[in-house]
């Protein structure tokens, strides 16, 4: 198993995913704090760092957002702790603040910073390029293509920021994060975790005009220094592909290569594939070290060669470096980069485009006819029905935007919405989301197009993205007399990126008793006028006080209480309870699907006999869609056997309703 | 030019059938046997009812991604996902295909309308090299556990003789890569899925 893997002594190969890696490769450095906010690709790291806090002596916090984590991270590091923080690439954008005066400032402890972008957006709002934090915040910067260098950079990392006593980001993109293989670790060597003296080792960490000029000195000469090593590390390679295999340096004397190919991160990987598709040579030009920029060694990788191909995902980064590097060394040279056949700034890059890329390149004919293939399959996506993830069963978000559409009314609003689960609102079949930015952005919306505009503003947000980034602008709405109405979906944790605990959870990470935070006692110190307190699950209940809320000139808030499914029912399973499906009583079923149509549960669908059907496999008993039909039909499958029809049974109650159950079964096939 | 030393695994389904457990099996049984192995995953949403798309390369290449025209095998774990992937096959690609359909809330909210299993595996054959099918539900029941029908497939998978493993390698890595409690049922699967395929 992947987890015996992080905490083993080693060395030894093991197979894990690179995100359990970059949590081993952390702890190998014995790393005693580590800080974070859930996000994606990341979340293996936190997932794992979770685990490993039973059986390691370390501190772990979930902080409230990526920058009070990395400010947390770089407090440690003053005192002299080591110290690692990771986060999702718009993660960077809230910690950014931070990020660029602690450049000016430096640390003590080794402290890693890790930043892991999303080409393609697959889980994020926008495809950011996060190589640019590295470059305008003067901070070294590595960017792995493999799990195993992934790995081996994040050791080396805490190497650079002892010698240089300064923050080391070290970047992923998604592909990177979830791709698993056979790693080589280290031998884990941990010393305990003992508070240190500030006292003893103080030393001014401040920036702001005199000192900030001197940190700016002292930065641009660290950035001069580690230059030098960008340009001689082994993390920067030069190596030669001969058609069929990668062999390190140069190309044996006597062998012309024509093409030279500039590349880093998974790229790289796409690079050799590419090549070997084709039987191509080529001298290749890995960066693992981006910034500071290797400028020498790449001036004397281009001087020898007619063109060269840069290969990467997003922004021209290595490109702007090439052409710069190509004016001093080699004029001439054709670059080959963004615009070049297939490549551009949009998505993430695949095989199909860097074999399409090194043939129109080289000449060498595509191995296959994939643009026809390519036409096929874009026609195939046209007609199947797709697959948007959308929100479980027994989630309570279904309930609650039930309620408030049908609170809603005809009345025209702008739906200002947020970052979470409830984001799946904007995808079809819902399709019903006026805006939606980053996280708390929805006050900030509200605020100006209630300067702007006619309608009533709704905003919609999770209560981990309220603490998260939501307050600023409930305290903006407040005092500057806004006239909104806000749903904030209370469902105990920070659910989409795997149910952890927030602060209003009376648990902190690891089980730990911490201080639950309470909403409606925040809202009301804020100054809210108007707050209704609802259960997700009371459809029909909710619409009557939804409408009072919505009704309420000024800032009002409907407080939607129901726990996440996923994380509601792993605790009842854990605690040997089951849930009780409900079932559609097909003789009072008229079929108007209330029960289907904009409610979108994953357990029901339409019956060969045109009638609703609840998958007992996919139902875990909310009761939700009961309240939808008009006619009765929907019940639980306890009342089958003379049980109530409510929504789930403790262990006590199942075990009961299972042995009624399995009676009546009996009774029926009799 | 195929690289002919790599084995190229396709897998897709929807969110929670398990294919990571498939992957883990088989990472586990490489780091035995000593042979390179790459796992791509994409889950971003996963746990919401998503498509999930995980790709296995085993053997001497470091891409993650593989050429369509390189993919050796497509498991479908829900037959409109492997329908959706056709776009990853050629007339040399293997296509196995659990059969259970997972509807789509498109289905039954937006008119959608969910393909014919039989078209999809015909449509699948006029495409492929060779189409399997099965019941990775009905071989999971009479495995003992429906939460199994993952491995059903990959003891498929394995009976087409394909992989670089014996089914001892794979049978010694399942046992150390599932929860101990669930192993007789895993087990159990692996064969019932290796006898629909094996020669």
């Amino acid at each position: 198993m992947a987890f015996k893997s992080v905490i083993e002594k080693g060395p030894s190969k093991v197979y894990i995913m690179a995100n359990e890696a970059i949590a081993r490769a952390a702890l190998e450095s014995d790393v005693k704090v580590y800080t974070t906010y859930p996000g994606s690709p990341t979340v293996e790291i936190l997932s794992t760092f979770e685990k490993v806090l039973g059986h390691l002596d370390l501190k772990m916090e979930l902080s409230v957002n990526e920058k009070v984590a990395l400010e947390t991270a770089a407090g440690a590091s003053m005192v002299g702790m080591r110290s690692f923080v990771s986060m999702k690439s718009v993660g960077v954008n809230v910690a950014s603040d931070a990020l660029y005066v602690l450049a000016y400032t430096g640390i003590r402890g080794g402290c890693v910073l890790l930043l892991a972008d999303d080409p393609h957006a697959h889980s994020s709002q926008s495809e950011q390029d996060g190589r640019w934090f590295g470059y305008t915040a003067y901070l070294p910067m590595f960017d792995p293509s493999s799990p195993q260098e992934a790995f081996d950079m994040v050791k080396e990392a805490y190497e650079i920021s002892e010698r240089w006593k300064t923050l080391v980001l070290v970047r992923t993109t998604t592909r990177i994060n979830h791709q698993s293989g056979v790693v080589e670790i280290g031998e884990m060597k941990r010393t305990p975790y003992e508070k240190l003296s500030w006292d003893e080792n103080r030393t001014s960490y401040n920036a702001v005009g005199g000192t900030a000029r001197e940190g700016k000195k002292r930065l641009l000469k660290k950035i001069e220094e580690m230059t030098v090593l960008s340009n001689s590390t082994p993390l920067n390679r030069i190596e030669y592909f001969d058609g069929g295999k990668v062999h390190p340096g140069e190309p044996p004397d006597g062998v012309e290569v024509e093409l030279g190919v500039i590349t880093a991160g998974v790229p790289y990987n796409y690079t050799i594939e590419g090549l070997r598709k084709l039987g191509l040579k080529a001298r290749i030009l890995k960066v693992g070290m981006i910034n500071p920029f290797p400028m020498d060694m790449v001036k004397e990788f281009l001087e020898p060669l007619k063109k060269v191909m840069v290969v990467e995902e997003l922004s021209p980064y290595l490109e702007n470096f090439v052409r710069s590097a190509a004016l001093d060394a080699n004029p001439s040279i054709e670059v080959m980069g963004k615009g070049f056949g297939p490549f551009s700034e949009y998505s993430e890059y695949n095989i199909p485009m860097l074999v399409e890329a090194l043939s129109t390149a080289s000449g060498i004919p595509m191995p296959m006819d994939y643009e026809g293939h390519k036409k096929k399959m874009e026609g195939l996506a046209s007609i199947l029905p797709i697959r948007p993830p959308g929100f479980c069963a027994g989630c309570p978000h279904r309930g609650t935007f039930t309620a408030l559409k049908r609170a809603i009314g005809k009345t025209p609003i702008f739906f200002s919405n947020d970052i979470g689960c409830y984001t799946m609102l904007v995808l079809p079949p819902h399709s019903w989301s006026d805006s939606q930015l980053c996280m708390g952005a929805s006050f900030g919306v509200a605020a100006g197009v209630n300067l702007a505009a006619r309608e009533k503003v709704v905003v919609a947000i999770g209560d981990s993205t309220l603490f998260h980034a939501g307050i600023p602008g409930i305290v903006n709405a407040i005092h500057n007399n806004h006239d909104l109405t806000m749903v904030v979906l209370h469902n105990s944790v920070t659910a989409m990126t795997g149910q952890q605990t927030h602060p209003a959870h009376e648990k902190t990470v690891g089980g730990v008793d911490g201080k639950a935070i309470d909403i409606e006692g925040l809202l009301r110190a804020l100054g809210v006028g108007k707050i209704v307190n609802v259960n997700s699950f009371q459809i029909r209940e909710n619409v009557k006080q939804m409408k009072e809320a919505l009704e309420y000139k000024g800032v009002s808030a409907i407080i939607s209480h129901g726990e996440c499914a996923l994380y509601h029912f792993r605790n009842l399973r854990r605690a040997g309870a089951r849930p009780v499906p409900y079932y559609v009583d097909k003789d009072m079923c008229k079929a108007p699907y209330n029960c289907i149509k904009d409610f979108l549960c994953p357990a029901i669908s339409i019956d060969v006999d045109g009638k609703s059907y609840i998958s007992p496999d996919v139902c875990v008993g909310c009761g939700e869609c009961a309240q939808m039909c008009g006619f009765g039909a929907i019940k639980s499958t306890a009342t089958l056997v003379g049980g109530e029809n409510k929504a789930y049974y403790t262990k006590e109650d199942y075990d009961e309703y299972l042995n009624a159950r399995n009676e009546h079964e009996k009774e029926v096939e009799e | 030019m195929k690289n002919e030393n790599v084995v190229t695994i396709h897998i897709v389904g929807v969110g929670g059938q398990g294919a990571l457990t498939v992957s883990k099996i088989l990472g586990n049984a490489s780091i035995e046997k000593g042979v390179p192995i790459i796992v791509s995953e994409v889950h971003g949403m996963a746990q919401r009812g998503g498509v999930v798309q995980t790709t296995i390369r085993l053997g001497d290449t470091i891409s993650p991604l593989a050429f369509a025209s390189d993919i050796t095998v497509v498991v479908g774990f829900e037959p409109l996902e492997a329908y959706r992937a056709k776009g990853t096959i050629t007339s040399d690609t293997m296509v196995i295909v659990n059969t259970d359909p997972i509807s789509p809330v498109s289905v039954s909210s937006a008119g959608h309308k969910y393909p014919d299993v039989d078209e999809v595996l015909a449509e699948l054959g006029r495409w492929s090299r060779k189409v399997y099918h099965l019941s990775g539900s009905e071989k999971a029941a009479e495995a003992g556990n429906s939460r199994v029908s993952n491995v059903v497939m990959l003891g498929a998978l394995a009976g087409t003789g394909i992989l670089p493993f014996s089914k001892e390698e794979l049978d010694r890595s399942i046992r150390i890569t599932v929860p101990e409690k669930a192993v007789k049922a895993n087990i159990k699967g692996f064969e019932l899925g290796y006898d629909v395929t094996v020669q």
